[in-house]
């Protein structure tokens, strides 16, 4: 809460200040446009803010165009030079993991997306681990002599990232006995990670190396030669050339973690490409979430090696 | 005590002649500190997008004396985050060494327009911000050096000079 309280401006600062303990614990979401009113969502729940804290919608505080550019100010440290890339992809990370989504005006040139300007509006998404939330899924993923080749399946939203980072966790800790293991991590999107200035602010454990905002691929092959990881993790393969280099690192005899959209297997099944290294067996266990129960509600765990036998 | 009147007031004379060239040669020191620190924050922004607070702490802990401090103070209110305005801020920096430094208002001028486009838009705006800074500041590095070239033994056998005469007039 204090680096968020870091790049806001004081009439926000002084409502979020004023929250009591439960809305600050809670709180999911901060979100912002010109000229409409400050959403504070909290527990799935929507309220405005006004500089006695929490309060209803209708009377909160009304957001300007002003606020907007005082907080991407500060949000830049000044510098929006340092953030070209983030404003190209729409997204920020800042201290503390949170993760700021940005709309506005895009630039483009020569087809691609330069920048973009006039932002007018925000989303914060107020970054959250929960450390231990893999602990049940663990036992499937580390064998007696090395960590098995792991792909997370689930729609976005249902904490396939989230569990990924606790896997990296435990592995780099050490769970049970098995390990400690060097762990690389590629966070493309700083997500797993989510650095900020180079520096995790999540729980990755001691022995995990973190190539922040590195394409994938290349990254894979980055830390293959320079960091002799015993693990890889990479968030939401997709892409041709992703496979390549899965397939590079299969052969490497580095294990693998990563994570693919898809509600089933069955879906996953349906793509060319990964319907390819899963029908060659190359990963070894899949694990499906939901968000039946809440994020990372585990609805099974299978074996890749023996035709998606059900293990748990 | 005649005698030690007119050695004092010799003294005080060619002193003042040996101060203004030392401050001249000062501001030429320091006008060559700012391009040197300000070629490090191009280089920090050019090559690592290193954010302004960053790259003015890390070149103000380079720098040594009053010059290191300014790019330290600007750092620390950015840091802080109390106000939005980079100008202020770096006014403010300024004027808390100002005392301490022997530029002349024109110099100053020229220093105060490095905020004015200072952390707005891409790295490309930030790179022609400084080269424009760094150019004023040589052209006025240029002209004070040859000032000081010209003026120099000047300055200091005028000091010694005006000294003797008052003394001999005295005498």
């Amino acid at each position: 809460m204090e680096a968020l309280l870091k790049v806001m401006p004081k009439s926000i600062k002084t409502g979020l200040i004023a929250m009591d303990d439960y809305e600050r614990n809670n709180m999911q979401e901060i979100r912002l446009r010109v000229d409409k009113p400050l959403i504070l969502k909290i527990r799935a729940q929507e309220y405005g803010l006004n500089e006695r804290g929490c309060c209803k919608l209708e009377q909160g505080m009304v957001v300007t165009r002003q606020v907007l550019t005082d907080i991407l100010h500060y949000m830049s440290d000044f510098s929006l030079y340092a953030l070209e890339d983030e404003l190209r992809q729409g997204f920020m990370t800042l201290e503390g993991g949170h993760r700021v989504g940005l709309v506005g005006r895009v630039v483009l040139e020569n087809n691609q997306i330069k920048t973009l300007r006039s932002i007018s509006g925000m989303n914060i998404r107020i970054a959250r681990e929960v450390i231990g939330c893999s602990v049940k899924v663990m036992p499937y993923i580390v064998g007696r002599d090395k960590v098995h080749h792991t792909l997370i399946v689930s729609p976005p939203g249902c904490g396939k990232t989230t569990l990924l980072r606790d896997i990296v966790y435990q592995l780099s800790e050490g769970f049970k006995g098995y390990g400690p293991y060097t762990v690389g991590v590629v966070d493309e999107r700083s997500e797993i990670a989510a650095c900020y200035q180079g520096v995790p602010q999540n729980h990755l454990g001691m022995r995990t190396d973190v190539l922040d905002g590195c394409p994938k691929v290349e990254g894979m092959r980055m830390l293959l030669r320079s960091m002799a990881p015993q693990v890889i993790a990479v968030d939401e393969i997709g892409k041709s050339e992703d496979y390549d280099a899965l397939r590079e690192i299969l052969s490497a005899g580095v294990s693998l973690l990563c994570t693919v959209h898809g509600r089933d297997e069955e879906e996953c099944l349906r793509r060319p490409y990964l319907k390819e290294v899963l029908e060659k067996g190359l990963f070894e266990r899949m694990i499906i979430l939901s968000n039946r129960q809440g994020p990372c509600t585990v609805e099974a765990v299978l074996d890749g090696t023996k035709g998606m036998k059900r293990l748990g | 005590m005649k005698e030690i009147a007119l050695i004092l007031i010799f003294l005080g004379c060619s002193l003042g002649g040996i101060w203004i060239d030392q401050d001249q040669r000062k501001r030429i020191k320091e006008l060559e500190t700012f391009i040197y620190l300000f070629e490090l924050l191009k280089a920090e922004i050019d090559y690592q997008l290193t954010p302004l607070k960053d790259a003015c702490k890390l070149i103000g802990e380079r720098a040594e004396g009053s010059i290191g401090q300014i790019f330290l103070c600007f750092s620390e209110q950015l840091e802080a985050k109390e106000s939005v305005d980079l100008n202020q801020m770096w006014l403010l920096a300024l004027e808390s060494y100002r005392g301490r430094l022997h530029l002349k208002e024109q110099d100053y001028e020229q220093l105060i327009a490095f905020s004015r486009a200072c952390g707005y838009l891409d790295k490309n705006m930030q790179k022609r911000n400084l080269d424009m800074v760094i150019e004023k500041l040589e052209h006025e590095r240029k002209i004070s050096q040859e000032k000081y070239e010209r003026c120099s033994k000047l300055n200091k056998s005028l000091g010694i000079l005006i000294g003797a005469t008052l003394v001999i007039f005295l005498i």
